[in-house]
């Protein structure tokens, strides 16, 4: 062989990195053309004009931005902000801000119940978590679309029981969007605030109780910090898709409660205003950026104090 | 003290925590209850019947948007499994290498980008696609399904190859096992309950996905959950409730397998 | 092997090691963790390559070629066993690999099975075996394919010390009875000791000694060996002459005394002598080869530790067997001497 040893070595070091590219190729081809490099034709298309039937025209424009801020009115030309596109995105923000809270108000005593249990009682109850977590989500918001309706089963048992004299309006109203957020994202609240909790050593407990902290101060003072990491992950994984939501706020907001997703699909379907939900698409992935920057800048936080 | 002090107590928690499990299945449970309803509402119950699950057979529309789910999932599936195993395969049990971190961000992007925009810039990307081939058919939806399950493909899998002793492989080609034979009579047989697990993951995910199919679908190709939400603008009757729930017991069944699937094997050693 | 080095990144795991393992002979390569004694035995295998230097079998150059084309099969450290196969399928799995016939392989299996005492254990998972009898089926699956050479690394580690005992007895017999090289990776002294016909010592990627088990214990080379192996004295002391193999030192804590030499001689005026306690003997004050007083007296029931508090400030001990008569020991703080034997104390190289 005329090769030496270490030749030989370093050739076979090139071709395993060749073949790891090779073997990864496929996945990252797929991913490239059907799911992620799309987005940049997104990029681009929030620059172009709209066509007349949908799609855009091939010339440059600011306008798909300009629209994401700003109303010109059809008759006197007039500029002003777009206060529909502004209270949409406030709707949203607000309505996912209110979905992470709530998740976190049941989610936080639910995941600390399970991480209570004897141990080889745990995955049960943690698989009762998953089941809906994996459950078609449109079946999930339907369920709860029946349970609301104004003929539903909890105006029917409120009717009977004589709380209410006539049935309330709870289906296409900000409240049914808040509920069927909440209900849908919740396990992705409890996992990680149980992956925490379940690390959690119970002798820190203890010490507290043994320096006279009461219940209440050692929730907030010890327990809460020290799962911070597990409650910072919740809230990014319920904000994050609760913000961009699409169907729950078309099932149970009736068309009326519109969120950016709806905005989007509008701009795409009756709106023909390509360039607009182009710039409206990217606009989502910023925010959702700076709220993932957010979290990667807060988790580092948090997981270093926790060693201080 | 009359009552024992427990240290892990905070008092409440535990209604909180029972009350969420209750909320949780009550609208699932509910659900299935009035598909075995005999009147038309969902909300009055009239009697025990069956009537809807036989309706819901006899809608063509209905097995043709399941059959179209089935298929399109089987083959997202498949194709997201394979490329997931192969990019494991490429991203584990090696020292870090140049381009790795990359690799490992990019399978996992589909995650992170709002379902919306990825859907809205399948629209765009296909439409232009369509025009220039003339090809319509269903392996977009394949393509585009396949591509938002590779992430959760790769996670099992993943997991699968890490926990697994590298020495073992080392063995085999210690007893002159080329590397194929290595990775066909050792590599593949362990990994094995880690691809079916990433296989069902993919093929559940697919199954359930509403938002990219309505956009990238075209005319006449429905699948199940799209046709749902179509149906769930009009006077809905408990045939809705019937497909949901027969929907629900195919999910349950293959994540119950999942689950046993992807708990981590007893320790090989004695 | 010859002039063979392995570097990771700046590390330099092994350095310039050129060691000549006979046929036929188990080679032990001993040496604290850390030592660079498994990247030997991984390079033998091929799991690395060498940074420089060759690796050669039977005149052949290897260094390149991958783990399975060499005739080299190897005991891993936690047996490494195909959990998916049963006993019999591990055993034959080398040959099958090579492509022998299936009929073949069953007699080959069960000629190894009888070999390490499992008969009639071939379709057993191996997962349900206990840890010693996984070590004989991970035996059996390298020796299986007849290699050259048997690499082991560290095979005894995870068994209890019983286990441990009765398995290097099956080691060094099933080696008489194959005829098969083998080296032998430990860490632990007494292993090396019992089992090797030659041991290499190693420390921080190089060999400090290679030698019987009598040679590297009665004679180590320099400060490591004779630290890292059994209990020794350190004496410091001045060369006064040499004659032949053998030398008279000057020790600072008194006295002269006839010591063997390094190979390669004395390197220099100032030198220490290596004494194993049990090569020493307490003696009247002024009698022995230098005094002390005594100190701590420490029974261990088969032997009793007398320290000796030399007057140079170091201490020195002596190892004395137990007898059933119990010859009278001196009390502590008494004026005691030191008696060393005849080639108990060797000057070290460095």
């Amino acid at each position: 062989m005329a090769l030496s040893a270490a030749q030989a070595g370093e050739a076979r070091q090139k071709k395993d990195i060749r073949d790891r590219w090779l073997l990864s190729a496929p996945a990252l081809l797929l991913i490239l053309v059907a799911g992620v490099g799309p987005l940049l034709i997104v990029v681009l298309y929030s620059f172009l004009a709209p066509g007349s039937y949908g799609d855009v025209k091939w010339e440059f424009s600011s306008q798909g931005w300009f629209n994401v801020f700003f109303a010109r009115d059809i008759f006197d030309d007039t500029v002003s902000l777009a206060d529909a596109h502004f209270s949409i995105f406030w709707r949203s923000i607000k309505l996912a801000l209110g979905t992470t809270v709530l998740c976190a108000i049941f989610g936080f005593p639910t995941a600390y119940f399970i991480a209570t249990r004897p141990p080889h009682n745990r995955s049960v109850w943690l698989f009762l978590i998953t089941i809906p977590f994996w459950t078609n989500m449109l079946i999930r918001t339907f369920a709860i679309q029946e349970l609301i309706r104004t003929e539903g089963i909890i105006n029917s048992v409120l009717l009977k029981l004589g709380v209410i004299s006539a049935p309330v309006q709870m289906l296409y109203t900000d409240f049914a969007i808040l509920l069927g957020m909440t209900y849908v994202h919740l396990p992705l609240m409890v996992l990680p605030l149980y992956a925490s909790l379940e690390k959690l050593d119970f002798r820190l407990i203890e010490a507290a109780y043994d320096l006279y902290a009461s219940r209440f101060n050692v929730l907030m003072k010890v327990i809460v910090p020290l799962v911070k990491p597990g409650l910072i992950a919740g809230s990014i994984l319920v904000f994050i898709p609760a913000l961009s939501s699409y169907v729950i706020p078309r099932v149970l907001g009736g068309g009326k409660n519109l969120m950016i997703g709806n905005l989007i699909e509008l701009q795409f379907g009756q709106g023909r205003n390509w360039p607009l939900g182009a710039a409206l698409s990217v606009t989502l992935v910023i925010i959702v950026l700076f709220a993932m920057l957010y979290y990667v800048r807060n988790a580092g936080k948090a997981g270093g104090s926790s060693h201080g | 003290m009359a009552k024992s002090f427990s240290i892990k107590r905070l008092p409440g928690f535990s209604t909180i925590a029972m009350m969420t499990f209750f909320v949780l299945y009550l609208p699932i449970a509910t659900l299935v209850a009035y598909a075995f309803n005999s009147g038309v509402s969902v909300a009055m119950w009239e009697g025990f019947s069956l009537r809807w699950f036989e309706a819901a057979w006899n809608n063509d529309l209905v097995i043709e948007a399941s059959v179209r789910s089935l298929k399109i999932a089987s083959v997202a599936a498949v194709l997201a499994t394979i490329c997931a195993t192969l990019a494991a395969l490429a991203t584990t049990r090696t020292a870090a290498y140049r381009g790795m971190t990359f690799k490992y961000a990019f399978i996992n992007l589909p995650l992170l980008v709002p379902e919306i925009v990825t859907a809205v810039a399948l629209l765009i990307f296909f439409s232009r696609v369509k025009v220039w081939t003339g090809y319509s058919g269903l392996g977009y939806l394949m393509m585009s399904h396949a591509a938002f399950c590779v992430p959760f493909a790769y996670l099992p899998i993943r997991a699968r190859l890490e926990s697994m002793d590298l020495s073992l492989e080392r063995a085999a080609a210690d007893l002159y096992a080329t590397p194929f034979k290595a990775f066909r009579y050792v590599t593949l047989p362990l990994l094995w309950p880690g691809i079916l697990a990433g296989l069902m993951l993919a093929f559940v995910i697919s199954l359930d996905d509403v938002v990219i199919t309505e956009f990238v679908k075209s005319g006449g190709q429905d699948t199940l959950p799209t046709y749902m939400l179509g149906q769930l603008r009009r006077v809905v009757t408990p045939e809705m409730n019937a497909i949901s729930t027969v929907f629900l017991l195919i999910s349950l069944a293959i994540v119950t397998v999942f689950f046993f699937l992807s708990r981590t094997p007893e320790k090989d050693n004695g | 092997m010859r002039a063979i080095s392995k570097s990771f990144g700046t590390f330099l795991a092994v350095d310039n090691v050129t060691l000549d393992i006979r046929p036929n002979e188990f080679f032990t390569l001993l040496g604290p963790s850390g030592c660079g004694k498994t990247t030997l035995l991984r390079m033998i295998a091929g799991f690395e390559l060498p940074t420089e230097g060759q690796v050669l079998l039977d005149d052949r150059d290897i260094s390149s070629l991958l783990p399975n084309q060499r005739p080299v099969n190897t005991v891993f450290q936690n047996y490494a066993l195909f959990p998916h196969l049963t006993v019999a399928e591990n055993i034959g799995f080398g040959l099958k690999m090579l492509g022998k016939p299936k009929a073949d392989i069953a007699a080959v299996v069960a000629r190894m099975l009888k070999l390490v005492h499992l008969d009639g254990r071939g379709d057993n998972p191996v997962t349900q075996l206990s840890g010693g009898q996984q070590q004989r089926v991970a035996l059996a699956r390298a020796l299986a394919p007849q290699p050259k050479v048997l690499l082991l690394d560290e095979p005894l580690s995870a068994l209890d010390l019983k286990l441990r005992k009765s398995m290097q007895i099956e080691l060094k017999r099933l080696q008489a009875e194959t005829g098969i090289t083998f080296v032998f990776v430990t860490h632990d002294q007494e292993e090396a000791l019992t089992m090797s016909d030659r041991i290499a010592v190693m420390s921080q990627g190089q060999v400090r000694q290679v030698g019987s088990a009598r040679e590297i214990y009665d004679r180590p080379a320099d400060r490591f060996v004779a630290d890292f192996i059994g209990e020794t004295n350190f004496l410091e002391g001045t060369l006064a002459g040499s004659e032949g193999s053998m030398a008279s030192v000057r020790l600072k804590a008194g006295g002269i005394i006839r010591a063997g030499l390094p190979e390669g001689g004395a390197p220099k005026a100032d030198l220490t002598v290596v004494v194993r306690p049990e090569h020493a003997e307490l003696a009247a004050a002024g009698s022995g080869t230098f005094d002390g007083t005594l100190g701590e007296v420490i029974y261990f029931g088969t032997d009793t530790h007398f320290h000796v508090r030399l007057d140079d400030g170091g201490t020195f001990i002596v190892r004395r067997q137990n007898t059933r008569s119990g010859a009278a020991a001196p009390e502590t703080g008494a004026r005691v001497g030191v008696r060393l034997g005849e080639g108990a104390a060797q000057i070290l190289k460095d």
